[in-house]
């Protein structure tokens, strides 16, 4: 194998942007990220290495605006037929670098998709909200707040709460929404977001899908407040902490949708999210491989490098092996999102795509959790010294397993599908 | 979690004595009093309250300096049927504070192969034990063989680069060595443990006090977890050291591989008990589906019973293993090539146990399970960290093939 990138593609199917996509994305993380990214757990709370970067992908490079329109000076990304592909690039390269940094960005785009995205453009809003992301030199960062203090599983967990255990709740006063409620941990949040996507009830405990409303919330809006970031085992280029909505009052034209579309477009959502996550992973272990192909090259056992001991290669090539079918499934997940629209496809608000989608992110971020753990051991005493960039991925990548409603949300909507559960 | 959780494991009750008991409740108290009891403050200003902490269980309860002789200002528990007190001492404090309990385990691994007798020597102990029984905390560093590099060829100790040499002269002996990684404290201990080659190129152990001329430490490494316990590169230059600080007892490296797997076992079965009380009330607190507590949902629940297997296998195979040491007449002491093999097959199994008990713990806890308030991520760095530094090059292979080539005659790997 001549390069890391030669982990399973399918090349016949995948987007001619996709290549120079990779190659802008891979020269910003060579300068911007590795030099630095050794600092970034120490830099949790100021962002002082971690912001500069951000903002030269985003402002610099301009992803900020990909998803808008171009009508209203975006790439038009959300109308494109490759727009998991290259989102799935975009994860798995910025991953590479740094998984934070790539759920950083991601996160940003994640609750945009709601609106800029095509069967669900909102052209009103995209309009509207526009100028922050387009037409500026500053970095502007959006975050999808829905996880709530007594609990984010139980949001995510659509396909049979449908939304009942939401507690923040939206009340229509003439032609604004008044929004009140505590959101907690989503990416992006203490301090960072200029603007929120806020999952909501317009009938608290009610399980009817008109009932959920999904609002656009400008972070500097009356009544909007922040914590300070929580300090947590990694993922130090993402802040997470508390939001509260007290009394905000937004332009009744920013609930995204409506009634009835604003709960399937949430559940779209979490298929965008789900890929993403499997792109963080991916790149995180594609970055471990760089770095155990090097070590295993040149530490040896029994005075012979340690990838030529039999014993040793069984344990890498599994590793190795596990990144390939990894990276099969990724791309499977990118294929089902990016067809669906076309007749063979799915809408991503279906059982059927949700049970999927889970599944393989459940399944990759398993292997990711235990191959970069294995990564480490095979690394020995040097396995937890952060110089070697393999323990940071290691702290990272774990909550890729434990987000978006964690690991027994995934196995009971797959056993939901895949047996028809009526209960689950 | 309403019952003790020392009465969740079932285990033969002779293998832990009145005695033992009665010494690993006053760890006990030290834990929940000066850790537990402010975890919140402990994680916020740690490096001092983890030097605090220390403090207090290194005198007031005697912890430093334990396995010395009486003789030699120690506590005297030097006896090979003091094993389960050490484990059950380890766990007690790694249930407040794995880091806290992996500089005791690296401090009673080097005492072992010159305190505790049959193998005590008097006049090792005569000279560092006043190291340890003075009143300022003193750490211990262990160099093992480990990874070489391509292209050189090192003596070898069971496949594993022996990279510190020692020489000998008339009285003196000189060690020599660059860039040797320890397993942990090397940035501040006052006594360094180094498996080194000797001139024949057989395995032997060097100790090495702190303050002797020609060592070099490198820069404080940034790792995964044991944040208290600050870990440096080593360099010896030509250091000096008189000939009976040179043990060449035959297969006393491989006594310390036996006694840092046990050890160890009980840091991260330590850590484990913490986990077990963390999730239990988590458990009995988070409501799930709208309505149900996590306990009561059978998916959950099923975690939750997977977690604690996992510790109590772990539990057992700790106990047992000190239960062998003890009892060296049963099945041969430390030295032995069954004992080398099991107990780093059994440690190795242990540390994976706990890993995967904590990992579960936190797919339970989600959000809270991540966060330095919840108390588990902190003991999940821990033992990770414990986990990586217990494996040799190529991670677990090098022990597998130790208990190949003991069980099997396996003999050109
Ligand atoms: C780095 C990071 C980034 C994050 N980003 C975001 C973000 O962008 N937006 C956002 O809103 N939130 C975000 N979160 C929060 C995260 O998505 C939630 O923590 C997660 O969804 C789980 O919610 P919870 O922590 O409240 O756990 P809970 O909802 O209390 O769930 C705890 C556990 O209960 C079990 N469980 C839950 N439901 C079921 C079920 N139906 N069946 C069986 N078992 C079940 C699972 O084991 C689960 O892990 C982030 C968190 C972190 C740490």
């Amino acid at each position: 194998m001549k390069s890391f990138d030669e982990f399973s593609r399918p090349l016949d199917r995948i987007s001619p942007m996709e290549k120079p996509f990779r190659a802008v994305i891979r020269n910003w993380v060579e300068e911007e990220v590795m030099p630095y990214r050794r600092e970034y757990d120490e830099d949790w709370k100021e962002h002082r290495f971690i912001e500069p970067a951000m903002e030269k992908l985003c402002v610099g490079l301009g992803i900020q605006k990909c998803l808008f329109p171009k009508a209203f000076g975006g790439w038009g990304l959300g109308e494109s037929d490759s727009l998991a592909a290259l989102t799935y690039a975009l994860c798995e390269e910025m991953a590479r670098g740094d998984s934070a940094l790539s759920l950083a960005n991601l996160a940003s785009l994640w609750s945009l998709t709601t609106f800029l995205v095509k069967p669900n453009i909102n052209r009103r809003l995209a309009k509207e909200i526009a100028p922050m992301f387009c037409d500026t030199d500053k970095l502007c960062i959006c975050c999808q707040a829905m996880t709530e203090p007594q609990g984010g599983a139980d949001i995510e967990n659509m396909g049979l709460l449908k939304g009942r255990t939401l507690r923040t709740t939206a009340r229509l006063e003439g032609d604004v929404w008044v929004i009140n409620g505590h959101k907690l941990w989503p990416t992006n949040s203490g301090g960072t977001a200029n603007l929120f996507g806020v999952p909501c009830t317009t009938n608290p405990g009610s399980s009817d899908p008109d009932d959920f409303a999904y609002m656009m919330v400008p972070a500097h809006f009356k009544g909007v407040t922040q914590s300070e970031p929580y300090h947590k085992a990694g993922m130090a280029a993402d802040k997470n902490g508390e939001i509260w909505f007290d009394n905000v009052r937004v332009p009744s034209w920013y609930r995204i949708h409506g009634p009835g579309k604003d709960a399937d477009v949430f559940k779209q959502l979490i298929s965008f999210g789900l890929l993403g996550s499997v792109g963080f992973a991916m790149g995180a272990m594609i970055n471990v491989y760089e770095i155990l192909y090097d070590f295993v090259s040149g530490n040896t056992y029994a005075n012979k490098p340690l990838k030529e001991n039999d014993a040793i290669a069984g344990v890498i090539g599994r590793i190795a092996g596990d990144i390939d079918i990894s990276r099969i499934l990724s791309y499977e997940l990118v294929r089902m999102i990016d067809s669906r629209e076309k007749p063979f496809g799915n809408p991503l608000s279906s059982e059927e795509t949700i049970a999927k989608a889970r599944n393989i992110k459940d399944f990759v971020s398993d292997r990711t959790v235990e191959n970069i753990g294995k990564a480490m051991d095979v690394m020995g005493v040097y396995g937890s010294d952060r110089i070697m960039d393999v323990e940071k991925h290691y702290r990272d990548v774990k909550m890729i397993q434990l987000w978006l409603g964690g690991k027994q949300l995934c196995q009971a909507e797959a056993a939901r599908y895949f047996f028809n559960c009526e209960t689950l | 979690m309403k019952k003790d959780i020392n009465q969740l494991f079932v285990y033969p009750k002779s293998w832990v004595s009145t005695e033992t008991k009665e010494i690993a409740a006053s760890v006990r108290q030290w834990a929940n009093k000066e850790v537990i009891a402010k975890r919140i403050d402990y994680q916020e200003d740690y490096k001092k309250l983890f030097s605090e902490a220390r403090k207090k269980l290194a005198f007031d309860i005697g912890c430093q300096g334990l396995m010395l002789p009486e003789d030699s200002g120690g506590f005297g528990f030097n006896r090979l049927t003091d094993a389960p007190l050490l484990i059950s001492i380890l766990k007690e404090i790694s249930r407040a504070d794995a880091g806290i309990g992996f500089v005791h385990a690296l401090e009673y691994t080097v005492f072992s192969i010159f305190a505790i007798e049959p193998v005590m020597n008097p006049e090792l102990c005569g000279k560092l034990a006043p190291l340890f029984c003075s009143k300022t905390l003193k750490t211990v560093s262990l160099i093992l063989p480990g990874f070489g590099k391509k292209g050189i060829d090192d003596p070898l100790f069971e496949g594993r680069s022996v990279r510190a040499r020692i020489q000998t002269a008339d009285e003196k002996c000189m060690l020599s060595g660059r860039d040797l990684r320890p397993i942990g404290c090397g940035a501040d201990a006052a006594l360094f443990c180094v498996i080194c080659s000797d001139a024949n190129e057989q395995p032997c152990v060097a100790l090495v006090p702190g303050d002797s001329a020609g060592i070099t430490r490198h820069e404080t490494i940034r790792k995964t977890g044991l944040d208290g316990c600050d870990n440096a590169d080593i360099d010896f230059e030509n250091v000096q050291l008189p000939k009976e600080n040179v043990i060449t007892r035959n297969r006393a490296a491989y006594e310390l591989y036996a006694w840092l797997n046990l050890l160890l076992a009980g840091v991260s079965v330590g850590a484990c008990m913490g986990i077990l009380e963390i999730v239990s009330a988590w458990s009995g607190k988070r409501i799930i589906k709208g309505k149900n507590l996590l306990k009561d949902n059978p998916l959950c629940a099923a975690v939750l019973a997977d977690v604690y297997e996992e510790i109590a296998i772990a539990w057992l195979l700790t106990h047992n293993l000190a239960n062998s040491f003890a009892n060296p007449g049963e099945w041969g002491n430390s030295s032995s090539p069954l004992i080398f093999s099991v107990s780093q097959m059994l440690g190795r199994r242990v540390q994976e146990s706990a890993i995967r008990a904590i990992n579960r713990t936190m797919e339970l806890m989600a959000s809270e399970g991540y966060a330095t308030e919840g108390g588990v991520e902190k003991m999940w760095r821990d033992v990770k960290t414990i986990q990586s530094c217990l494996c040799g090059p190529g991670g677990e292979v090098p022990t597998k093939l130790d208990v190949a080539k003991c069980i099997f005659d396996s003999q050109t790997i």
